[in-house]
C-alpha cells in the first residue's frame, strides 16, 4: 500500500481532497468550520492508503503529531486553499519543521484546492506563482508555476514539477454528469446523439479541469514505482 | 451631503455616510476632553523629559565574578526597558497629536489576517463601487499619498497603512498579520493604539485560526488600547460556482448556505470566548459580508469593481444586495456613530492614559523585581563572603603557624651568631602573606576573580606591615662550686696552732716536758676542733655562668603565637576591605537604581 497523508492548516480541504481521490463524497467528513477532523482517519482505496489528519494551527503538540505522521508517510499531500492566498507564516514554519525532522519536502506533493472557488483563473495563476516563489526562496524548490523561464535543464533531466490545482466542486459535478449520462438509455443516446456527445465533452472537460484524475494517477504511479523498486533489482 | 442621483446607490450606505457627516459637524470632542487630553500630553512629555535626563545605567567596576553575569544582564535589561519606555512615551505623545489632528472623525481600524479581504472591503465601503462622482465617495490614501483606489490582489499586497477618508470617518486598513515577508507588528500596534473602533476581519475560508487569535491578542495587549469596541466581520462569506452556460464556463457567486454561516458564526463566537479575547474587547458583534457578492449584485466585475456588461443590473438589486451583508454593516456603523460616536471619541484619551500608566507601572514593577532579585543574589554572595571569613582565618593561622619552625630554622635560628634577624623578619612576612593567600584562594578567588589582583597588592601591604618580635638571646646557666677541703685544712691549721698554743701554755704547769706533750695533744685536739668549727662556719663557694645555647624554642613558640594572631588580623582586614571595595559600591548603585525605577510610573 502506498501511504498518502494529507497535511495542511484548517479549512485547506484535506478531507475533501482525500474523499475525491476515493471517489466517494463524505468518506472523510468535512465542513465549513475548522477542525471537523479531530483524529487521524485511514481508508484504503485501490492501491492507496489515504490518511486524513486533523488540521493544525500553530499549536506545538498538534504540529509534532502531524510531523510524526508525515515522517511515516510515503507521500505527503500538502493541501493549501487558493482562497487563503499565499502560504501563511504558520504553514511555512510547519513546512520547515517537517523538513528538518524527516526531510519530508522530498516526498511532498503540493495540492492547491478550491480552484473553482476563486473569482478567476488569473487568481489561480497569481497565487500559485507566489507560492512557487515562496517555496523557492525557503527550500530552493523549483516549480513550473513560478511563472518565469525555468533554469536551463540538462539532457535527461525531468521537467519541473507542477502544483496540483484541484477543484472539488467541479469534480463532484463531473461525477454527477457522468452518472446522468450513464442513466440515459441507449435509444435516447442514439436519438439525441448531438446533445449526448456535447454533454460527454462537457463532462470530460469538467473532469479534467477538476485536477483530481491527474493527482490520482500521479499517486498511483508513485505506488507502482515503489512496487517495482521493492522487487529484486 | 446632497443625495446624488445614481441608480446603484445603496440606501443603507448613504444613510451611514450622512450620519458620519453629521457627526463631523457636531462638536465631537468636548471642551474638557480636549483640555484633559492636553494635560495628559503635558504630563507624558514631562515624564519623558525626566526619564531622558535620568542618569545612565553604568555597570559599577569590580563586581564579583559570580554576580558579573547577573549584573550585566540586569543592567542590559534595564537599559532596554528604559529605551523602550522612552520609545513608548514618544509614541504615546505622537498618538495624542494624532488624536488632536483627527478629533472631528471616528478612527475605524480594519485589522485582520493577510488576504482576508480588507482592501476590497475598504474600496467597497468608500463607495467606489457605486459609480458615484469622485467628490462624494471617500478619498483613498496610501500613507500620505492620495490614490484612486486601494490595490486588491489574491496575494499579500497591503504593506503599509492605507484607507480612505469620508467626512467624519477615517477608515484605516492595517497591513495583514501573519505575513511571511515582512514584520509589521509595530505598525499594527500603533494603529490599534490610535483606533476608536476596530473591525476585526477574518476570512470565511478559515475563520479565526488559532495563530490569528494569538496574534490579535498579543497586539491588543501590547498596544495598550484595551477595552476596545470591536466588530468581527467574516468576509468572503460567499461561494463561487462554476457552471456551463451556452457552451462556456462561467463563474457565479452565491451566498454561503445559511447553515454554514450559522455554524461559522457560532464557531467564531466560541473561539473569541475561549481564547480569552473577551476580556480585552468590550462589545463584540459579528457580521458576515461578501464584497464579491455585493459587486456582483451591483452589476460589476467582482475583482475590479468596474461595471461589467455581462452582469446586467436586475430590477430588484436592492434586495439581492442585502444578501451580501454590506447594508447590514452600514446600518451597524450608522447606529454606532449615532449612539456611541461621541462616547468613543471622548473615551479615547482616558483609555490611552490609563494604558500608558499601566504600562509604566508594569515595567517599573518588573524592573524593581529584577533589581530585588539581583539584590537577593548579591546578599547571598555577600553572606557567603562573610561566612568564608572565619574558616579562611583559621586556615591561614594554621598554615602560617605550621610553617614558622622550618622557616626560622632555615634562617639559622639555632646558631646565635649566624642568625640574621632582618632576613628572618622578611621571611616571616612572606610566609604570612603566602599562608593567607593560600587559605583565601579557595574561598575568595571564585568569588572575586578579577578583584583578586587588587587583593594581592593589599595582602603585600598588610603583610609588610606586620611586625614580629624576634628577640633571640644567648642563654646561660649559673653554677655554684663550694670547696670543703680548703676550709677543713685552714680550720685544721688554725685549730692545731690554737690547740698547740693552748697546750703549750697549759703544759707549763706540768713541767719542762709539759708544754711539748700537752702542746702536741692540744694541737691534735685543736686541729680536730678547728676543722669542725671551720666546716661549720665557713665553707668556700664559687658561682660560674655556663653558656647552654640560645632561646630559639621560645622565640619559635612566641613567633608562632604572633603569626597566628597576625594571620587572623590580616584576614579580617582583607575581608573588610573586599566588602568595602566590592559590595558597598554595588549596594549603593542598586539602591540608587531602585529609587530611580520607583520614579518611573506616571502620577495622577
Amino acid at each position: 500500500m502506498w501511504k498518502v497523508v494529507a497535511l495542511g492548516i484548517a479549512n485547506a480541504g484535506k478531507s475533501a481532497v482525500l474523499s475525491a481521490l476515493a471517489k466517494e463524497r463524505g468518506l472523510f467528513p468535512d465542513g465549513e468550520v475548522p477542525h471537523v477532523t479531530r483524529k487521524i482517519q485511514k481508508h484504503a482505496v485501490g492501491s492507496l492508503l489515504l490518511v486524513d489528519t486533523p488540521a493544525w494551527d500553530d499549536e506545538v503538540a498538534d504540529a509534532d503529531w502531524a510531523m510524526k505522521v508525515a515522517a511515516a508517510a510515503d507521500t505527503v499531500l500538502w493541501c493549501h486553499s487558493l482562497r487563503i492566498g499565499e502560504l501563511h507564516a504558520v504553514e511555512l514554519a510547519a513546512l520547515r519543521r517537517c523538513h528538518a525532522g524527516s526531510r519530508a519536502i522530498g516526498k511532498t506533493c503540493f495540492v492547491l484546492t478550491h480552484a473553482d472557488n476563486v473569482a478567476s483563473e488569473k487568481i489561480v495563476r497569481a497565487v500559485s506563482a507566489r507560492i512557487a516563489r515562496q517555496l523557492r526562496e525557503v527550500f530552493g524548490l523549483q516549480f513550473q508555476d513560478a511563472g518565469e523561464p525555468p533554469p536551463k535543464q540538462k539532457v535527461g533531466e525531468c521537467r519541473l514539477p507542477k502544483f496540483n490545482v484541484v477543484a472539488l466542486g467541479t469534480y463532484w459535478r463531473a461525477l454527477q454528469l457522468g452518472k446522468e449520462q450513464r442513466e440515459k438509455s441507449w435509444i435516447k443516446r442514439l436519438i439525441y446523439w448531438r446533445t449526448y456527445l456535447a454533454a460527454e465533452k462537457q463532462r470530460r472537460i469538467t473532469l479534467h479541469r477538476s485536477g483530481i484524475p491527474r493527482l490520482r494517477s500521479f499517486l498511483e504511479a508513485l505506488g507502482q514505482i515503489k512496487v517495482i523498486r521493492k522487487g529484486p533489482l | 451631503m446632497t443625495e446624488p442621483n445614481n441608480p446603484t446607490m445603496p440606501k443603507a450606505w448613504l444613510t451611514c455616510v450622512q450620519k458620519f457627516a453629521r457627526l463631523a459637524e457636531s462638536n465631537l470632542v468636548k471642551e474638557d476632553t480636549r483640555r484633559w487630553r492636553d494635560e495628559i500630553r503635558q504630563t507624558i512629555v514631562t515624564q519623558q523629559k525626566r526619564l531622558r535626563t535620568a542618569p545612565k545605567f553604568v555597570v559599577p567596576p569590580d563586581i564579583p565574578s559570580k554576580l558579573e553575569e547577573a549584573v550585566n544582564n540586569t543592567w542590559r535589561q534595564l537599559r532596554e526597558t528604559h529605551s523602550r519606555l522612552l520609545d513608548r512615551l514618544q509614541k504615546t505623545v505622537e498618538d495624542f497629536e494624532y488624536a488632536a489632528e483627527n478629533e472631528d472623525r471616528l478612527v475605524v481600524l480594519v485589522f485582520g489576517n493577510v488576504n482576508a479581504g480588507k482592501s476590497a472591503l475598504a474600496n467597497h465601503m468608500a463607495g467606489l463601487d457605486f459609480g458615484l462622482p469622485s467628490g462624494v465617495c471617500g478619498e483613498c490614501f496610501v500613507e500620505n499619498k492620495k490614490v484612486s483606489h486601494l490595490e486588491e490582489k489574491p496575494t499579500e499586497c497591503t504593506r503599509t497603512y492605507q484607507g480612505f477618508r469620508l467626512p467624519g470617518l477615517l477608515w484605516i486598513d492595517c497591513p495583514g498579520v501573519g505575513s511571511t515577508s515582512f514584520a509589521n507588528g509595530e505598525l499594527a500596534r500603533r494603529l490599534v493604539a490610535r483606533a476608536d473602533f476596530i473591525l476585526f476581519v477574518t476570512s470565511s475560508d478559515a475563520p479565526l485560526r488559532v495563530s490569528e487569535l494569538k496574534e490579535m491578542r498579543k497586539l491588543i495587549r501590547e498596544s495598550g488600547n484595551q477595552a476596545l469596541e470591536c466588530l468581527v466581520i467574516v468576509t468572503k462569506s460567499d461561494k463561487i460556482e462554476e457552471d456551463w452556460e451556452t457552451g462556456e464556463i462561467v463563474r457565479r457567486v452565491v451566498p454561503k448556505p445559511l447553515e454554514d454561516r450559522r455554524k461559522q458564526e457560532s464557531w467564531v463566537r466560541e473561539q473569541i470566548k475561549e481564547s480569552g479575547l473577551g476580556e480585552y474587547l468590550q462589545g463584540c458583534a459579528l457580521l458576515a459580508v461578501s464584497v464579491y457578492m455585493a459587486r456582483d449584485r451591483l452589476g460589476r466585475n467582482w475583482e475590479t469593481g468596474k461595471p461589467d456588461e455581462r452582469r446586467p443590473l436586475t430590477a430588484d438589486w436592492p434586495t439581492a444586495y442585502e444578501a451580501s451583508g454590506i447594508p447590514e454593516l452600514c446600518r451597524y456603523l450608522g447606529n454606532l456613530v449615532d449612539e456611541h460616536g461621541g462616547r468613543l471619541k471622548n473615551l479615547w484619551p482616558k483609555k490611552r492614559f490609563h494604558a500608558i500608566q499601566r504600562l509604566l507601572q508594569e515595567e517599573a514593577d518588573q524592573a524593581g523585581k529584577q533589581l530585588r532579585d539581583l539584590r537577593k543574589e548579591y546578599e547571598t554572595e555577600r553572606q557567603r563572603l562573610r561566612d568564608a571569613e572565619k574558616p579562611t582565618a583559621d586556615d591561614a593561622a594554621q598554615l602560617a603557624a605550621g610553617e614558622v619552625r622550618p622557616c626560622l630554622k632555615r634562617c639559622g635560628i639555632d646558631d646565635f651568631k649566624r642568625f640574621d634577624r632582618a632576613a628572618a623578619h622578611r621571611a616571616l612576612q612572606t610566609l604570612l602573606r603566602n599562608a593567607v593567600e593560600q587559605a583565601s584562594r579557595a574561598t575568595v578567588e571564585p568569588l572575586l576573580d578579577r578583584a583578586f589582583k587588587e587583593m594581592d597588592a593589599a595582602l603585600d601591604r598588610f603583610a609588610a606591615a606586620s611586625q614580629f618580635d624576634l628577640n633571640l638571646q644567648q642563654k646561660t646557666r649559673r653554677q655554684t662550686y663550694s670547696s670543703p677541703h680548703t676550709s677543713a685544712a685552714i680550720g685544721r691549721g688554725i685549730g692545731s696552732i690554737g690547740g698547740m698554743l693552748a697546750g703549750a701554755i697549759l703544759g707549763i704547769f706540768f713541767g719542762p716536758e709539759g708544754p711539748r706533750l700537752v702542746g702536741t695533744v692540744g694541737s691534735t685536739f685543736g686541729a680536730w676542733v678547728g676543722e669542725a668549727i671551720a666546716l661549720n662556719i665557713w665553707q668556700e663557694t664559687r658561682t660560674v655562668e655556663i653558656s647552654i645555647g640560645t632561646n630559639a624554642d621560645e622565640v619559635i613558640c612566641q613567633t608562632t603565637q604572633t603569626i597566628r594572631q597576625r594571620a587572623l588580623e590580616v584576614v579580617a582586614e582583607m575581608f573588610s576591605r573586599l566588602d568595602q571595595n566590592i559590595f558597598v559600591p554595588l549596594d549603593q548603585e542598586l539602591a540608587r537604581l531602585e529609587s530611580e525605577v520607583r520614579q518611573w510610573p506616571l502620577k495622577g
